[in-house]
């Protein structure tokens, strides 16, 4: 029994040592990523990403990027975004989104919900 | 029953799984500890299969809701040691709480940028309103008095960094800056209240958080990822955490914070 309950020890410490470096950044919960993809912003070599983040409270971003980005196990990218705005859900819901040079603009609406990846996309 | 044979029936819920694997803890640290592969498709399968049952209204056994409860408690082994104690303590009482509204240390909020900044707005609002012929002021973020006065509009979107300062949101709630790990994990966003008494020129304000603890149903089709060790992140669907409330294995809870100032 002594011996059981040791062996469990040791295991619980190894675990949480090592959860301590299972990730190369520190997090609790990764941010996902969902890629918006569009004949236009190919053609302007952009990459525009839907990124969720939060663990019983998520929030969305939509995130514009010059260089396509490569996500670590927490969710980090490889490069900084060149845009970047928060969906405010109280404001209303996302009824199109409109890149003008670096800036990301969202237009919102009492109109029907629509899909944050199915929003209406207008570059300028 | 073999792991191989558990991993093949996948996503499979249409007959109940002979085993269910105990100790979750000991998986995940297998996983983060020697990278194990068997480890973690048990995990994610095991998980999958519950979401299935969940999605399909059905009830859990024992051993199942056992798994469930011990994911949970996992995440605060995970939490704690990860600089998240606050996130640790929420994802545990989730499970063992009782519903019982649960207390945080206020550090967590009064360390925010977009606390601290909103807070000053507050603090300036109130120097400059507080009726004469009265002792005490309450007010929250969400006051249309402050929130679409002078005083917040450099506070809202377009004026801030969302991801080093946050920002105040069209409804009042705060908008935590997202590069905040530790309050990202515990509260997103959220109304801060205050009541503020006057005594000469001196101001004691008293600052709240209240906040709910709960998941999103299936119909957002959330996922939540929990990163193990490199290429093995689990996904834990959101709509299970949330089914666990359904089948008493967790329960929805209130918690918040709470702390004082003086300020002249």
């Amino acid at each position: 029994m002594a011996l059981a309950h040791r062996t469990t020890m040791i295991w619980l410490v190894s675990i949480y040592i090592s959860l301590l470096s299972a990730c190369s950044r520190d997090c609790f919960v990764a941010d996902t990523y969902d890629e918006i993809r569009d004949s236009r912003l190919s053609s302007k070599h952009l990459y525009l990403y839907i990124r969720t983040t939060g663990f019983n409270e998520k929030e969305s971003l939509f995130q514009l990027y010059s260089i396509q980005p490569v996500f670590d196990e927490c969710g980090i990218p490889s490069v900084e975004p060149v845009a970047e705005e928060h969906v405010d859900t109280s404001a209303g819901n996302v009824d199109k989104l409109i890149i003008d040079k670096n800036r990301i603009i969202l237009v919102y609406s009492k109109n029907t919900k629509t899909s944050l990846n199915k929003v209406s996309l207008e570059l300028r | 029953m073999g792991i191989d044979r558990l991993i093949e029936k996948g996503n499979k819920c249409s007959e109940n799984r002979e085993s269910i694997p105990g100790a979750p803890l000991w998986h995940m640290g297998k996983v983060a500890l020697f990278a194990s592969e068997k480890s973690f498709h048990l995990l994610q399968n095991t998980i999958d299969y519950l979401t299935c049952k969940s999605r399909a209204g059905k009830s859990f056994a024992d051993d199942e809701k056992e798994f469930m409860k011990e994911i949970f408690e996992a995440l605060w082994w995970g939490g704690k040691y990860h600089g998240f104690p606050e996130a640790a303590q929420l994802a545990n009482h989730y499970v063992n709480g009782e519903g019982e509204p649960k207390k945080l240390d206020p550090d967590v909020y009064k360390t925010s940028v977009i606390v601290q900044d909103v807070m000053a707005a507050i603090k300036n609002y109130i120097r400059d309103s507080f009726p004469n012929d009265k002792r005490i002021f309450i007010m929250k973020s969400s006051s249309p008095s402050f929130l679409f006065s002078g005083y917040a509009k450099e506070l809202k979107q377009g004026k801030r960094q969302v991801n080093k300062e946050g920002y105040l949101q069209h409804s009042g709630t705060l908008l935590k800056e997202q590069s905040n790990g530790r309050l990202k994990n515990t509260d997103h966003r959220f109304f801060l209240d205050v009541i503020a008494t006057k005594e000469g020129e001196s101001f004691l304000s008293k600052w709240k958080v209240d906040s709910y603890y709960d998941f999103a149903d299936f119909q957002k089709n959330d996922v939540t990822d929990v990163p193990l060790a490199k290429g093995m992140v689990l996904r834990l669907p959101d709509g299970l955490s949330h089914y666990l409330t359904k089948i008493g294995v967790a329960k929805e809870f209130k918690y918040g914070a709470e702390w004082e100032e003086k300020w002249h």
